[in-house]
């Protein structure tokens, strides 16, 4: 079955809330207890009433108690995990891992100051991030909560699933699916919190203590694990019983999709240095030099009822960082990188404190503008990146030198290269830095991997107004529940002066 | 007068958890609020005649609240985190405390805590009645003493230099630029008093002669011409637009926090009242 429908809040919107079920036998007693009382009503008109006797027995078999169609509960899909129910939670994650990619895009981005979200009200880049940073701020909840969100769901769909009635390549597609989409949650996770680490244990009673904080190793460890145990369920299915988006029409069956499943453990091996593994994930994915730049997989948005509307078109807010005009290299031709061109635009400048811009981004200017998840540029880069760590100069320049002419339209680097190894990786994170600009807060991932944060150029003046920060803590409504012995995350991130 | 000690057990609470768990908030039973308070209102009638009536009625009241019991660990209730203040679940606590960075009183260092009462120590209120001949004058005077608000409408106006006193300098330091600078290690930088009195109602009426309402109308016995207003006057040293500040409409716990809340305005009212 491949179609392609809208994303919906079908299931993961009934998550919001860990309510008490709805009691459907105390309903049911209520019920009964209003019809009893009416039959002891003095009755009137017992001849309408006998009238009314034949249709007794309809309503005896009638089921009075009706679902939240709307809200489909937890026990619905434990109890009844019919086909439609399993294909609305798996679809629910779709919908729901976006709203973690948001928040790279925002924020993350305004941690690598790729853009700089400036509202004169309002938790914006010089009013908060700016300061030392606690874990009280509004920043960055989003891709804690909601991918911890995702992962709980999708672990929900994972128990309902063997009672369900599907034959057993379908409920591999479904486990394949949502262990893909969890892998890529975690390593959102992963990504922000570095070094301070982060619980994986997800899924147990919300009334247990919070799950132990594993370090950023084994973060990566659980992302790979899942990312694989995915590809095992994958190669085992033969189709999606469910619909997807139209941003994976290209994978939208589970071969297709093990290929996009490859393209994510690509990132996360390069994240945690494993530049042979991320060879081998990209060898096995999407990647191929003889189709688009662009080619890949995307997060949809869109004004349809029910649906989400993209959140970064806010040209109201987001700014982008002046130094992607200093930085864009010259084509032959004198013009700037094209990759500038087509990405940035001219606007009137505006000044809120220190920090003054007039580029913006050209990249989501409508409501409807899909977020890039992962594209085939990404993926060259990546091999590129890999090959050099491991001393392949030569492939690394090769690809550097096709994003180079083919995304950028600039001249190869010069053959031979003389310069140092060093020099190259900059050349690199210059051709990731445009190439994967705004998009999911790559500029601050990379530059934190190879140690290069304070490297970042900051608009206004370099001050402890301006402190740059390698992981971002975690939310307080995770904290308390923690004390007293907070975790590192919890406590307040002093950031580093430019 | 009355005196009033009010134990709720097996509050109906909404907590939220910890959201590595998956589950952004539950609702239980669990806990112990105990709130107590006092009421009393003294009516005195100075004068009474034919041609002068008044009467007096001054009210005072206050209340406390404090978290006896909790069996889960503290949680905050409403606010925006410690950086920007909340108030916070703590048993042993009250409930109405304004929770924030700051500088520990002992030792310094910035940390978290509770830093002022939200609550207003009490409140009074006076109204008179005083009637002479036709006329009716009505007026009731509000005062609130004590209590905390967190005025970020304030911050906001900082941040962006906006503030009325930005120009002024303190050690070659424009005070709104000091005031964001300590704002990170004391959030209590923007708590200000809310203390206030406020005339809250003027009422003058005048009864029109029977035998001019006769002349105008035979059907109708009396007739009255109000004129009132209520907020009329407000003095007080809360520097955001109104110091009964509450952002997230009216409610007992979570007040006093202003982020450009719309402020209550004041209003006039003119009314004819006719009796048949």
């Amino acid at each position: 079955m491949k179609t392609t429908i809208d994303t919906r809040a079908i299931f993961a919107e009934g998550q919001r809330r860990a309510r008490q079920s709805p009691d459907r036998s105390g309903r049911r007693q209520a019920i009964a207890r209003a019809l009893s009382a009416a039959a002891k009503a003095p009755a009137r008109t017992p001849a309408l009433l006998l009238t009314l006797l034949p249709l007794l027995p309809i309503l005896g078999a009638c089921e009075l108690t009706v679902p939240d169609y709307n809200n489909p509960s937890v026990e619905d899909l434990q109890t009844n995990p019919n086909s439609a129910a399993i294909a609305a939670a798996t679809q629910g994650l779709l919908f729901d891992t976006r709203l973690t990619a948001a928040d790279m895009v925002q924020w993350v981005g305004a941690f690598g100051r790729e853009v700089y979200p400036m509202a004169p009200t309002g938790s914006s880049l010089p009013g908060s991030v700016r300061d030392p940073w606690d874990q009280t701020l509004f920043v960055g909840t989003q891709v804690w909560a909601e991918a911890y969100r995702n992962i709980r769901n999708a672990n929900l769909l994972l128990e309902a699933l063997p009672a369900a009635e599907l034959p057993e390549p379908d409920k591999a597609a479904v486990r394949g699916f949502a262990k893909t989409v969890q892998g890529y949650d975690l390593l959102h996770i992963a990504v922000t919190r570095r070094h301070l680490g982060a619980p994986v244990a997800v899924g147990s009673d919300p009334n247990d203590p919070p799950a132990p904080i594993v370090s950023e190793t084994e973060l990566y460890g659980h992302v790979i694990a899942l990312l694989d145990e995915a590809r095992t369920d994958l190669m085992a299915a033969d189709a999606f019983p469910f619909g997807v988006t139209t941003g994976l029409a290209d994978f939208a069956s589970p071969g297709e999709f093990l290929r996009l499943n490859r393209a994510i453990k690509a990132r996360a091996e390069v994240h945690r240095s494993n530049w042979s593994g991320a060879l081998q994930a990209v060898a096995e994915s999407f990647m191929d030099t003889g189709m688009a730049l662009d080619y890949g997989a995307q997060h949809s948005w869109s004004v349809n009822s029910g649906d989400l509307v993209n959140p970064a078109n806010r040209p109201d807010l987001l700014w982008a960082n002046t130094r992607f005009r200093r930085e864009a290299q010259a084509r032959s031709d004198g013009s700037p990188d094209l990759r500038f061109q087509t990405k940035f635009k001219e606007v009137p400048a505006y000044q809120l404190l220190e920090v003054s811009s007039d580029l913006q981004y050209t990249l989501y200017e409508s409501p409807n503008a899909p977020f890039v998840w992962v594209k085939n540029e990404e993926l060259i880069l990546i091999r590129a990146e890999a090959n050099l760590a491991m001393g392949n100069r030569a492939a690394a320049i090769e690809d550097i030198n096709f994003i180079r002419v083919n995304s950028g339209g600039l001249e190869p680097l010069p053959d031979p290269w003389t310069g140092t190894d060093d020099e190259l990786l900059d050349e690199l994170l210059y051709n990731k830095r445009f190439s994967l600009v705004f998009e999911w807060g790559h500029t601050w991932i990379d530059m934190n991997h190879y140690g290069k944060l304070l490297e970042i150029p900051v608009l206004g003046p370099p001050s402890a107004d301006q402190r740059l920060h390698d992981a971002m803590p975690y939310p307080l409504s995770e904290c308390l529940p923690r004390e007293p012995d907070v975790p590192p995350g919890c406590m307040t991130q002093q950031g580093y002066i430019p | 007068m009355t005196y009033f000690n009010k134990t709720i057990r097996d509050v109906i609470l909404e907590r939220s958890l910890a959201p590595s768990t998956g589950f952004q908030e539950a609702i239980f039973n669990g806990g112990e609020i105990n709130t107590w308070g006092i009421e009393s209102a003294l009516t005195v009638v100075p004068f009474f005649n034919a041609n002068l009536q008044w009467t007096s009625r001054t009210t005072f009241t206050l209340d406390r609240s404090e978290v006896v019991e909790l069996p889960v660990p503290r949680f905050t209730i409403q606010g925006f985190g410690y950086f920007y203040g909340t108030t916070v679940a703590e048993a042993g606590r009250s409930l109405t405390l304004l929770w924030g960075n700051g500088p520990n009183p002992e030792t310094g260092e910035v940390g978290v805590g509770p830093l002022a009462e939200g609550n207003s120590d009490f409140r009074m209120g006076f109204s008179n009645d005083i009637r002479v001949g036709r006329f009716n004058v009505y007026s009731t005077l509000d005062w609130q003493s004590g209590g905390r608000a967190n005025n970020l409408t304030q911050f906001l106006f900082d941040l962006t230099r906006n503030t009325q006193d930005c120009n002024t300098l303190v050690g070659g330091e424009s005070v709104c630029v000091k005031r964001n600078r300590e704002f990170p290690n004391n959030t209590g930088t923007y708590f200000q008093d809310i203390s206030f009195v406020k005339l809250r109602e003027l009422t003058v009426s005048y009864d029109l002669p029977e035998e001019m309402v006769n002349g105008v109308w035979s059907g109708a016995r009396h007739l009255r011409l109000n004129m009132s207003g209520r907020d009329l006057l407000t003095f007080t040293d809360y520097a955001g637009l109104d110091p009964e500040v509450s952002n997230f409409g009216s409610e007992a716990v979570g007040r006093g926090v202003d982020v450009a809340p719309f402020p209550p305005s004041r209003s006039f009212w003119f009314s004819i009242d006719v009796g048949f």
